[in-house]
Protein backbone atom coordinates (compact mmCIF):
# COMPACT_ATOMS: atom_id res chain seq x y z
CA UNK A 1 0.00 0.00 0.00
CA UNK A 2 2.74 2.45 0.80
CA UNK A 3 3.95 1.37 -2.59
CA UNK A 4 0.99 3.29 -4.04
CA UNK A 5 1.79 6.52 -2.36
CA UNK A 6 3.88 9.42 -4.57
CA UNK A 7 7.73 8.78 -2.91
CA UNK A 8 7.93 12.85 -2.10
CA UNK A 9 5.08 12.11 0.22
CA UNK A 10 6.25 9.01 1.61
CA UNK A 11 9.12 10.92 2.74
CA UNK A 12 7.34 13.68 4.04
CA UNK A 13 4.98 11.91 5.99
CA UNK A 14 8.00 9.47 7.41
CA UNK A 15 10.29 12.42 8.11
CA UNK A 16 7.13 14.50 9.95
CA UNK A 17 7.24 12.03 11.86
CA UNK A 18 10.17 10.22 12.61
CA UNK A 19 10.16 10.31 16.41
CA UNK A 20 6.75 8.30 16.73
CA UNK A 21 8.01 5.86 13.62
CA UNK A 22 11.46 5.49 15.44
CA UNK A 23 9.49 4.84 18.62
CA UNK A 24 7.20 2.30 17.18
CA UNK A 25 9.87 0.26 16.27
CA UNK A 26 11.77 0.34 18.92
CA UNK A 27 8.81 -0.79 20.77
CA UNK A 28 8.92 -4.20 19.27
CA UNK A 29 12.68 -5.26 19.98
CA UNK A 30 15.70 -2.98 21.11
CA UNK A 31 17.83 -1.97 17.66
CA UNK A 32 20.98 0.24 16.81
CA UNK A 33 21.27 2.55 14.37
CA UNK A 34 21.67 1.10 11.27
CA UNK A 35 18.61 -1.51 12.19
CA UNK A 36 16.39 1.01 12.56
CA UNK A 37 17.08 2.63 9.14
CA UNK A 38 16.61 -0.90 7.29
CA UNK A 39 13.32 -1.38 9.13
CA UNK A 40 12.33 2.10 7.79
CA UNK A 41 13.58 1.78 4.51
CA UNK A 42 11.59 -1.75 4.23
CA UNK A 43 8.44 -0.88 5.89
CA UNK A 44 8.22 2.52 4.53
CA UNK A 45 10.15 2.57 1.49
CA UNK A 46 12.36 6.10 2.25
CA UNK A 47 15.89 6.00 2.77
CA UNK A 48 17.40 8.19 5.64
CA UNK A 49 20.53 9.01 5.66
CA UNK A 50 22.99 8.94 9.14
CA UNK A 51 22.88 13.00 9.45
CA UNK A 52 19.39 12.53 10.28
CA UNK A 53 18.84 9.72 11.64
CA UNK A 54 21.62 9.61 14.56
CA UNK A 55 21.28 12.90 15.74
CA UNK A 56 17.49 12.42 15.94
CA UNK A 57 18.22 9.16 18.00
CA UNK A 58 20.25 10.85 20.38
CA UNK A 59 18.00 13.21 20.89
CA UNK A 60 15.04 11.26 21.55
CA UNK A 61 17.84 9.69 24.38
CA UNK A 62 18.56 13.01 25.90
CA UNK A 63 14.59 13.48 26.08
CA UNK A 64 14.63 9.78 27.80
CA UNK A 65 12.36 8.74 25.64
CA UNK A 66 14.98 5.65 24.66
CA UNK A 67 17.41 4.13 26.09
CA UNK A 68 21.01 3.63 24.70
CA UNK A 69 23.88 0.89 25.99
CA UNK A 70 27.04 0.69 24.51
CA UNK A 71 27.19 -2.69 22.49
CA UNK A 72 31.16 -2.68 23.82
CA UNK A 73 33.74 -0.52 25.13
CA UNK A 74 32.36 2.93 25.66
CA UNK A 75 32.64 5.24 22.65
CA UNK A 76 34.06 2.47 20.68
CA UNK A 77 31.19 0.60 19.03
CA UNK A 78 27.44 1.45 18.42
CA UNK A 79 24.64 1.92 20.67
CA UNK A 80 21.39 -0.21 21.27
CA UNK A 81 18.40 1.59 21.68
CA UNK A 82 15.13 0.22 23.93
CA UNK A 83 12.30 2.38 24.50
CA UNK A 84 11.34 3.93 28.01
CA UNK A 85 8.29 4.54 30.55
CA UNK A 86 8.09 7.77 29.07
CA UNK A 87 8.89 6.86 25.36
CA UNK A 88 5.82 4.23 25.15
CA UNK A 89 3.44 7.27 26.76
CA UNK A 90 4.28 9.54 24.09
CA UNK A 91 4.17 7.24 21.27
CA UNK A 92 0.99 6.62 22.44
CA UNK A 93 -0.06 9.98 22.79
CA UNK A 94 1.56 11.17 19.41
CA UNK A 95 -0.40 8.00 17.36
CA UNK A 96 -3.78 8.93 19.43
CA UNK A 97 -3.16 12.54 18.44
CA UNK A 98 -2.34 11.46 14.93
CA UNK A 99 -5.14 9.04 14.46
CA UNK A 100 -7.30 11.66 15.64
CA UNK A 101 -6.19 14.30 13.30
CA UNK A 102 -6.67 12.21 10.28
CA UNK A 103 -9.95 11.02 11.42
CA UNK A 104 -11.19 14.89 11.66
CA UNK A 105 -10.17 15.37 8.21
CA UNK A 106 -12.05 12.51 6.97
CA UNK A 107 -15.36 14.18 8.98
CA UNK A 108 -14.60 17.30 7.29
CA UNK A 109 -14.20 16.03 3.54
CA UNK A 110 -17.67 13.37 4.33
CA UNK A 111 -19.16 16.86 5.69
CA UNK A 112 -17.91 18.97 3.00
CA UNK A 113 -19.08 15.53 0.44
CA UNK A 114 -22.93 15.67 1.79
CA UNK A 115 -23.64 19.53 1.85
CA UNK A 116 -22.97 19.03 -2.29
CA UNK B 1 83.71 -1.98 -21.20
CA UNK B 2 83.82 -5.77 -19.94
CA UNK B 3 80.57 -6.73 -21.43
CA UNK B 4 78.26 -9.88 -21.57
CA UNK B 5 79.47 -10.58 -24.88
CA UNK B 6 83.27 -10.53 -23.90
CA UNK B 7 82.30 -12.48 -21.06
CA UNK B 8 80.99 -15.34 -23.56
CA UNK B 9 84.00 -15.24 -25.65
CA UNK B 10 86.33 -15.44 -23.01
CA UNK B 11 84.10 -18.63 -20.99
CA UNK B 12 84.22 -20.18 -24.95
CA UNK B 13 88.03 -19.52 -25.64
CA UNK B 14 88.69 -21.77 -22.47
CA UNK B 15 86.05 -24.33 -23.07
CA UNK B 16 85.62 -26.95 -26.05
CA UNK B 17 83.90 -26.65 -28.83
CA UNK B 18 80.75 -28.79 -27.62
CA UNK B 19 80.88 -27.21 -24.40
CA UNK B 20 80.62 -23.69 -25.90
CA UNK B 21 77.79 -21.69 -24.61
CA UNK B 22 75.31 -18.97 -25.74
CA UNK B 23 74.26 -16.63 -23.01
CA UNK B 24 70.91 -14.62 -23.41
CA UNK B 25 70.94 -10.96 -22.56
CA UNK B 26 67.59 -11.90 -20.34
CA UNK B 27 67.17 -9.88 -17.21
CA UNK B 28 63.95 -10.36 -15.19
CA UNK B 29 62.42 -7.78 -16.94
CA UNK B 30 62.49 -8.42 -20.36
CA UNK B 31 61.53 -12.18 -18.97
CA UNK B 32 58.07 -10.57 -17.98
CA UNK B 33 57.36 -8.21 -20.49
CA UNK B 34 57.52 -11.08 -22.85
CA UNK B 35 55.53 -13.29 -20.56
CA UNK B 36 52.72 -10.18 -20.41
CA UNK B 37 52.97 -9.54 -24.18
CA UNK B 38 52.30 -13.42 -25.12
CA UNK B 39 49.96 -14.63 -22.12
CA UNK B 40 46.26 -13.37 -22.20
CA UNK B 41 45.74 -14.16 -18.54
CA UNK B 42 48.82 -12.58 -17.33
CA UNK B 43 47.62 -8.92 -19.33
CA UNK B 44 44.43 -9.43 -17.28
CA UNK B 45 46.52 -10.08 -13.70
CA UNK B 46 48.80 -6.90 -14.86
CA UNK B 47 45.71 -4.49 -15.53
CA UNK B 48 43.86 -5.40 -12.04
CA UNK B 49 47.75 -5.38 -10.37
CA UNK B 50 47.61 -1.69 -12.44
CA UNK B 51 43.68 -0.95 -11.47
CA UNK B 52 44.17 -1.67 -7.27
CA UNK B 53 47.69 0.06 -7.50
CA UNK B 54 46.07 3.11 -9.24
CA UNK B 55 43.15 2.96 -6.49
CA UNK B 56 44.76 2.25 -3.39
CA UNK B 57 48.13 3.30 -3.62
CA UNK B 58 47.24 7.24 -4.82
CA UNK B 59 44.80 7.11 -1.34
CA UNK B 60 47.68 5.62 0.38
CA UNK B 61 49.25 8.86 -0.82
CA UNK B 62 46.51 11.41 0.04
CA UNK B 63 46.12 9.28 3.39
CA UNK B 64 50.07 10.50 4.35
CA UNK B 65 49.16 13.65 2.82
CA UNK B 66 46.71 14.89 4.69
CA UNK B 67 47.33 13.25 7.57
CA UNK B 68 43.96 11.30 8.09
CA UNK B 69 42.66 7.90 7.89
CA UNK B 70 39.65 8.06 5.46
CA UNK B 71 41.03 10.90 2.98
CA UNK B 72 38.09 10.28 0.64
CA UNK B 73 35.05 9.67 1.40
CA UNK B 74 31.64 9.57 -0.17
CA UNK B 75 28.77 11.60 0.76
CA UNK B 76 25.71 9.45 1.89
CA UNK B 77 23.31 11.81 3.16
CA UNK B 78 21.08 14.30 2.29
CA UNK B 79 21.66 16.73 5.27
CA UNK B 80 24.32 18.66 3.90
CA UNK B 81 22.53 19.98 0.71
CA UNK B 82 22.99 22.17 -1.27
CA UNK B 83 26.73 22.43 -0.34
CA UNK B 84 26.97 18.53 -0.33
CA UNK B 85 25.39 16.45 -2.59
CA UNK B 86 24.47 12.68 -1.90
CA UNK B 87 27.15 10.55 -4.43
CA UNK B 88 29.63 13.76 -4.14
CA UNK B 89 33.53 12.28 -3.25
CA UNK B 90 34.60 14.22 -0.55
CA UNK B 91 37.99 15.13 0.17
CA UNK B 92 39.29 15.16 3.88
CA UNK B 93 42.33 16.61 5.67
CA UNK B 94 42.86 15.47 9.09
CA UNK B 95 42.96 18.46 11.40
CA UNK B 96 43.88 19.24 15.47
CA UNK B 97 40.36 20.18 17.08
CA UNK B 98 42.31 23.32 18.45
CA UNK B 99 42.19 24.83 14.57
CA UNK B 100 38.69 24.23 13.85
CA UNK B 101 36.64 27.29 13.52
CA UNK B 102 32.64 27.89 13.83
CA UNK B 103 31.83 27.62 10.19
CA UNK B 104 33.87 24.70 9.08
CA UNK B 105 32.61 21.64 7.74
CA UNK B 106 33.79 18.20 9.49
CA UNK B 107 34.05 14.96 9.72
CA UNK B 108 33.67 12.92 13.05
CA UNK B 109 32.60 9.97 14.11
CA UNK B 110 28.90 9.89 15.21
CA UNK B 111 28.64 9.88 19.22
CA UNK B 112 26.32 6.99 19.38
CA UNK B 113 28.04 4.73 16.33
CA UNK B 114 31.70 4.73 16.36
CA UNK B 115 32.06 3.25 12.97
CA UNK B 116 29.52 5.73 11.30
CA UNK B 117 30.97 9.45 9.80
CA UNK B 118 28.58 11.80 9.81
CA UNK B 119 29.66 15.54 7.62
CA UNK B 120 28.30 18.40 9.43
CA UNK B 121 29.54 22.10 9.46
CA UNK B 122 30.64 23.42 13.13
CA UNK B 123 28.02 26.00 14.41
CA UNK B 124 29.42 26.35 18.37
CA UNK B 125 32.43 25.13 19.51
CA UNK B 126 32.56 24.41 24.12
CA UNK B 127 35.53 25.04 25.66
CA UNK B 128 35.65 23.08 28.63
CA UNK B 129 39.28 23.06 30.11
CA UNK B 130 40.99 20.89 28.25
CA UNK B 131 38.39 19.67 26.61
CA UNK B 132 36.90 20.64 23.67
CA UNK B 133 33.09 20.22 22.28
CA UNK B 134 31.61 20.80 18.46
CA UNK B 135 28.17 21.69 18.49
CA UNK B 136 26.88 20.44 14.31
CA UNK B 137 24.32 21.11 12.37
CA UNK B 138 23.83 19.52 9.25
CA UNK B 139 23.20 22.70 6.99
CA UNK B 140 19.96 20.67 5.26
CA UNK B 141 18.56 20.08 8.47
CA UNK B 142 15.79 22.44 10.23
CA UNK B 143 17.78 22.56 13.50
CA UNK B 144 20.84 21.60 15.43
CA UNK B 145 21.88 17.97 15.70
CA UNK B 146 20.80 17.56 19.93
CA UNK B 147 24.45 16.13 20.63
CA UNK B 148 28.11 17.50 21.33
CA UNK B 149 30.98 15.79 19.77
CA UNK B 150 33.98 15.54 21.41
CA UNK B 151 37.30 16.49 19.48
CA UNK B 152 38.09 13.04 19.73
CA UNK B 153 35.47 11.86 17.33
CA UNK B 154 36.99 14.40 15.12
CA UNK B 155 37.98 12.94 11.48
CA UNK B 156 39.23 15.69 9.74
CA UNK B 157 37.51 18.67 7.61
CA UNK B 158 36.28 18.95 4.05
CA UNK B 159 38.94 20.37 1.57
CA UNK B 160 37.18 19.79 -1.84
CA UNK B 161 34.91 17.85 -3.86
CA UNK B 162 34.00 16.07 -7.04
CA UNK B 163 30.16 16.27 -7.98
CA UNK B 164 28.47 12.83 -8.35
CA UNK B 165 31.25 10.77 -9.16
CA UNK B 166 30.56 8.59 -6.22
CA UNK B 167 27.21 7.89 -7.28
CA UNK B 168 29.29 5.13 -9.26
CA UNK B 169 30.99 3.94 -5.82
CA UNK B 170 28.19 3.57 -3.74
CA UNK B 171 26.35 1.83 -6.69
CA UNK B 172 29.43 -0.68 -6.88
CA UNK B 173 29.20 -1.09 -2.92
CA UNK B 174 26.53 -3.26 -3.53
CA UNK B 175 25.69 -6.89 -4.74
CA UNK B 176 24.93 -5.35 -8.35
CA UNK B 177 28.19 -3.78 -8.19
CA UNK B 178 29.91 -6.76 -7.28
CA UNK B 179 28.27 -8.65 -9.97
CA UNK B 180 28.54 -6.05 -12.60
CA UNK B 181 33.08 -6.26 -12.05
CA UNK B 182 32.58 -9.45 -11.76
CA UNK B 183 30.66 -10.11 -15.36
CA UNK B 184 33.56 -7.67 -16.53
CA UNK B 185 36.77 -9.32 -15.42
CA UNK B 186 34.93 -12.42 -16.86
CA UNK B 187 34.04 -10.76 -20.40
CA UNK B 188 38.04 -9.64 -20.50
CA UNK B 189 39.18 -13.23 -19.87
CA UNK B 190 36.71 -14.82 -22.51
CA UNK B 191 37.70 -11.84 -25.08
CA UNK B 192 41.69 -12.74 -24.29
CA UNK B 193 40.95 -16.16 -24.45
CA UNK B 194 39.09 -16.02 -28.08
CA UNK B 195 41.56 -14.17 -29.52
CA UNK B 196 44.44 -16.47 -28.34
CA UNK B 197 42.88 -19.54 -29.95
CA UNK B 198 42.10 -17.57 -32.90
CA UNK B 199 45.81 -16.89 -33.31
CA UNK B 200 46.67 -20.68 -32.55
CA UNK B 201 43.88 -21.85 -35.11
CA UNK B 202 45.04 -18.99 -37.43
CA UNK B 203 49.02 -20.16 -37.31
CA UNK B 204 48.05 -24.03 -37.37
CA UNK B 205 46.37 -23.84 -40.79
Amino acid sequence: MIRNIDKDWRERVVKNNLDLIILRLLSSKPRWGYEVNIAIRDKFRVYLSAGTLYPLLHSLEEEGHIQGEWESEKGRGRRIYKITETGISFLEAGEKATLELARLMQSEASETKSLE
Amino acid sequence: MYGLTDFESNINALLTPKRRIKLEKQDPLSKATRLIRKNPTARVILIIIVLFAATYGSVEILRIGLRTESPLMVVSSESMVPTLNVGDIILVRGIDAHEVTVGTIIIFRSPNNFDMPIVHRVIQIDNEGNAIFFRTKGDHNPGPDGWRVPAENLMGMYVAKIPYVGLLSLQLRGPLGITLIVLLVALIIAIEYNESKGAAKRTSK
